[in-house]
């Protein structure tokens, strides 16, 4: 088959007049047959045949692919793109009625075939019979349906713009061909108008924002509009760009961006809270980290006069963050600044190294008259080193004190159950406690009910501090409960035996 | 088994120098519960949420080590080792040092430059095995809200340790918003970072946020859908946890500081050997003694006496696992530990004023089928009609939470048939048995109903043998205890073949060795576990405890 095909090829190749023969042509061009096809589409120009000839062609055509079942979609697509190219004066001259059939075919060769003809066919949007559109744009095939969209070209910008939320819908959910029909489409009422453009720009940045979309989908939009729709993002609103700075789609995060960086920052265009820079500040993209803090930086007095809002970006798991806000707070900041509260704030973090910043800070805008302050909130910190550090407050801020140390109960109990841990802490917090007990009888009984409870460890270095501690407590007031008893002296004679 | 959780936006903890506030995001798949109060005792709530905490992020399974340095270095090696063999020429050995030095030069410097990177690679191995998404197979915390109380639920991803935190609202004041009912909450990591600075002297807030019911579509952006496939082991792990709480136990009040005791013995000490049980020693009217193996410390509670009739010893293994309730010791008054048996689960309940933290561990920390594990615990109790238990179920669920006994009297049924009928819907996951207060509570684990069939037995074996127990194919010939651990041989009569087994349980009560003329045993030995007749004989002679 394929030697006699390479045979009847090599015959027509001698002999090229033959094409002239219409009816032969339409037959040629009717076969699928890859050689056959190069070579016609090779020879074919669109100078070969005049007008009348061209549309006697076209229509033969039309009226063979009717009732021809053979006929696949890949060749049609091929029979529409040469006639296009070599046989344009036919199509424009072509008859609609012949062309319907086709289009109305429940074969989708025939419809592809059809569809491509009918995008060059003068005929106007408004005169195409609204079941022939409907069977177009219903078709399962995709490429049927892309050409379909296409012939909204034919309508002027007013027509088209009825059909924006249609358009916008399919260049964000259709097939890849209607995406790719559907932003010309835009592209065109984009051109038109530019009322059009705001709302097309809208209705794409909500969509990216909403995270609905595949990541192709996302960076079609993203190119889109950075092709064709650069003045909308260049006077974008705070809101809208919120929208895209909060999107989780990594494109709308890029073209945030963009807008970003299109205005001076100097001259704080961007009228958002203190809030929001701090969440932007969080942000997983880095170039909108980089920004906010190159905005903070120069707009200082937006975190200078924040009552520390912002100290939680502290324990950003950002490393640039951390720092930024870190050599902030060494820097900008002065005894004018940081409160008790404010540092206790920082202290309070679950974060070493914000711990030793609190402590840091502590160390160096420390006031006397905040000691009592500092020590009864710096002892609800539940960690280790923090309860460490309150220690060395204690002889200065609690001592003699029966309101501070009883308030400082928990605090206690904490440090001295710690599990095979805080030994120093527990040492220092033992000593302290037996020498405040005599305080007052509040105190006293505060410690030793803490004692009582303790005196069951197994720890035989604190049950020895507990049981000196606690006869010692027994002295001070005899009647006090506690799980300790003094039994007499026993005198054992050199038998050994007791007396 | 497949379960959908949609949250809108996230739970999170809000400080500033006056105010917290706790807000959790509940799942709006699950009908509307909330609740909103301000909390009177922060700190307790603080210290209890982050015994939860660990309980969540318990996993006391084998960790990989990363092999990456080992490989390089082995790597490397090769080429050394290859270059010895070679260098036992004479004339190349002098070139070889003279390039090994080299080398070696050059692997300093490299190592020097490299090592950030190994450790920041090293440190990313670590944080993707915590933090991979994929090993977080965990139901997300379970809060459910009660005309009394509000208590949170969770199961630690290695399926061994349940914990429960119970507010009463006499540890709320200015309660608004509260709608009944059970709901997961999203939660993360993040979140106990931030509880840690709930403070007494800032007024703070608890939420069960109602608002995210307040939005009626999904499919907004603030929305996330969560799809988590359940492994069964987990679910039925919890379910065995929960219905093992409807068992009849042997209850101890014990002190903070024996707890504290037994945890400090723990970290001070590190077993290589079996056993590892604690075995608790209860001798009516006299001090609670709890026994450390292998080194056999004892640990003497002299305040903690034994109120039972009867002397026990009651063995249980998994004991680190205590060190979840070190946060509570500074905050408890007293903790009442609740034991079934050995090898079974067992209770620890926290008292904290106002609220209480129950910490229940399964038999074991790891649930392998060395330990031939509990999974009667799901075995049906007592036959009780399904419109029996209907009704039951109908009466609890009109007041949310009751005794057994009210709920006997109250429908006029044998007290027995009430408890049956409630533990079966424990099974289920949809009652849950409160055992400080003794009542039982509605409360629906899964928004989705749970296959107990497909999730009561882990594997084929474990139901037939189970059948063989019920049906009296089981028959003991040596049961024989020795200074290695249990020897038991018997014989299983399966579809009227007879099939020789024996087991030789370790100290610890492990399957070391077993023995069968069946063709499971035949063609894998040990390597899938026991065949079922190796488990029926376990079964046979467990009497209730392992």
């Amino acid at each position: 088959m394929a030697e006699a095909q390479h045979f009847a090829l090599a015959a027509l190749k001698q002999q090229p007049s033959l094409l002239t023969q219409l009816d032969f042509l339409c037959s040629l061009l009717m076969i699928e047959q890859a050689e056959l096809n190069l070579w016609l589409a090779e020879t074919l120009q669109p100078t070969d045949f005049n007008q009348v000839e061209q549309t006697e062609i076209v229509s033969s055509l039309c009226t063979r692919l009717e009732p021809y079942d053979a006929l696949t979609r890949r060749h049609a697509k091929w029979l529409a793109i040469v006639l296009i190219r070599c046989m344009n004066k036919g199509i424009q001259h072509l008859d609609f009625m012949i062309l319907k059939p086709l289009a109305m075919a429940k074969h989708e060769a025939q419809q592809v075939f059809a569809c491509r003809l009918l995008v060059e066919h003068p005929i106007s949007y408004v005169d195409i019979p609204p079941e022939l559109l409907a069977a177009l744009h219903q078709s399962e095939n995709v490429g049927v349906r892309a050409r379909a969209l296409l012939l909204l070209k034919k309508q002027n910008a007013h027509e088209l713009i009825a059909q924006l939320d249609n358009l916008l819908e399919l260049s964000f959910t259709g097939a890849p061909e209607e995406r790719e029909v559907a932003l010309e489409l835009l592209l065109k009422l984009i051109i038109a108008n530019n009322k059009n453009a705001a709302a097309i720009f809208e209705g794409i940045l909500q969509k990216l924002a909403s995270n609905q979309l595949g990541d192709e989908q996302q960076l079609e939009l993203k190119n889109f509009i950075t092709l064709n729709l650069q003045p909308q993002l260049a006077t974008v609103t705070a809101d809208q760009l919120w929208l895209l700075l909060n999107a989780k789609s990594s494109q709308a995060q890029l073209l945030a961006v963009t807008a970003l960086n299109s205005r001076d920052l100097n001259s704080a265009p961007w009228p958002y809270h203190l809030k929001q820079w701090l969440q932007l500040a969080q942000s997983p993209t880095q170039a909108i980290r980089q920004y906010c803090i190159n905005y903070l930086s120069v707009h200082k007095s937006l975190l200078l006069t924040s009552q520390g809002d912002f100290l939680s970006l502290l324990e950003s798991n950002w490393p640039e963050v951390q720092a930024f806000i870190f050599a902030f707070c060494r820097n900008e900041m002065d005894q004018n600044h940081w409160s008790p509260d404010l540092i206790v704030t920082v202290c309070d973090s679950n974060n070493p190294s914000v711990q030793t910043f609190g402590r840091e800070l502590l160390q160096t805008f420390f006031e006397q008259s905040q000691g009592k302050n500092y020590l009864i909130k710096l002892s609800q910190h539940p960690s280790e080193n923090v309860e460490l550090f309150v220690t060395n407050l204690l002889s200065e801020y609690a001592a003699n004190d029966e309101a501070t140390l009883l308030k400082l109960q928990p605090y206690f109990t904490s440090v001295l159950t710690r599990v095979n841990r805080g030994r120093l802490a527990k040492d220092r917090v033992m000593a302290f406690l037996q020498q405040q007990a005599q305080c007052s009888t509040a105190v006293l009984n505060m410690v030793a009910t803490l004692f009582t409870r303790l005196s069951l460890t197994q720890v035989q270095k604190d049950k020895a501090v507990l049981l000196k501690a606690m006869l010692q407590l027994r002295k001070t007031d005899p009647n006090l409960a506690l799980p300790i008893s003094v039994l007499g002296n026993t005198v054992t004679t050199s038998s050994n035996s007791p007396v | 088994m497949q379960v959908n959780y949609r949250y809108m936006g996230t739970s999170q903890v809000a400080s500033n120098s006056q105010h917290t506030q706790v807000s959790f995001s509940p799942d709006t798949l699950r009908p509307p519960t909330f609740f909103v109060g301000e909390l009177k005792n922060k700190l307790a709530f603080r210290e209890a949420m982050s015994a939860l905490h660990q309980v969540v992020i318990s996993d006391m399974r084998f960790t990989p080590k990363n092999r990456d340095e080992y490989q390089r270095w082995l790597t490397e090696q090769e080429q050394t080792l290859l270059a010895d063999l070679v260098s036992k020429q004479g004339k190349v050995k002098q070139q070889l040092n003279q390039v090994r030095d080299e080398l070696a030069a050059m692997n300093k410097v490299a190592s020097k430059i490299m090592a950030p990177f190994y450790q920041a690679q090293n440190q990313y191995f670590k944080y993707l095995y915590k933090h991979d998404i994929d090993a977080w197979y965990v139901l997300d915390p379970v809060i459910t809200v009660h005309p009394d109380q509000v208590f949170f639920e969770c199961f630690s991803e290695d399926e061994s340790s349940y914990g429960k935190l119970s507010c009463s609202y006499e540890v709320f004041k200015n309660i608004s918003d509260t709608e009944f009912g059970t709901t997961n909450i999203d939660y993360s990591e993040g979140l106990y970072n931030e509880f840690q600075k709930i403070r007494d002297y800032r007024d703070t807030q608890l939420k069960i946020d109602p608002d995210g019911f307040k939005v009626a579509t999904s499919g907004q952006q603030d929305f996330a859908e969560k799809k988590i496939d359940l492994p069964d082991s987990w679910v039925r792990g919890f379910l065995q946890v929960s219905s093992a709480m409807t068992l009849p136990m042997v209850r101890l009040k014990m002190q903070p500081m024996d707890l504290y005791n037994i945890c400090f013995k723990l970290r001070t000490k590190k077993e290589r050997v079996g056993p590892r049980a604690m075995r608790f020693e209860l001798t009516p009217g006299q001090a609670i003694k709890v026994i450390l193996e292998p080194w056999g410390e004892e640990i003497l509670c002299p305040r903690s006496i034994y109120q039972g009739d009867e002397p026990r010893s009651i063995r249980v293994w998994g004991r680190r696992r205590l060190h979840i309730l070190e946060r509570l010791l500074p905050i408890a008054s007293h903790f009442e530990v609740c034991l079934l048996g050995d090898g079974m689960p067992s209770f620890y309940i926290a008292d904290l004023g106002g609220m209480s933290f129950t910490l229940g561990l399964s038999g074991w920390s790891a649930n392998d089928w060395s330990k031939m594990a509990n999974f009667d615990l799901l075995a049906s109790r007592a036959e009780v009609d399904s419109q029996t238990s209907a009704k039951v179920y109908q009466a609890l669920f009109e007041s949310q939470q009751q005794s057994a006994n009210r709920l006997a009297l109250q429908l006029g049924l044998d007290l027995n048939t009430v408890k049956s009928a409630l533990a079966q819907y424990s099974q289920h996951g949809q009652v849950l048995y409160d055992m400080e207060l003794d009542v039982y509570r509605i409360r629906h684990l899964c928004h989705e109903p749970i296959p107990l069939e497909q999730l009561r037995f882990n594997n084929e074996r474990e139901e037939k043998a189970l059948n063989f127990v019920n049906t009296g194919l089981v028959s003991i010939q040596k049961d024989q205890f020795n200074e290695n651990g249990r020897y038991i041989a018997g014989q299983v009569l399966d579809n009227a073949v007879e099939h020789q087994s024996f087991i030789s349980l370790d100290l610890d009560h492990r399957l070391v060795d077993g023995q069968c003329n069946c063709h499971f045993w035949h063609r894998n030995k040990l390597r899938q576990g026991p065949c079922e007749h190796m488990l029926a004989l376990r079964q046979q002679t467990s009497n209730g405890s392992l």
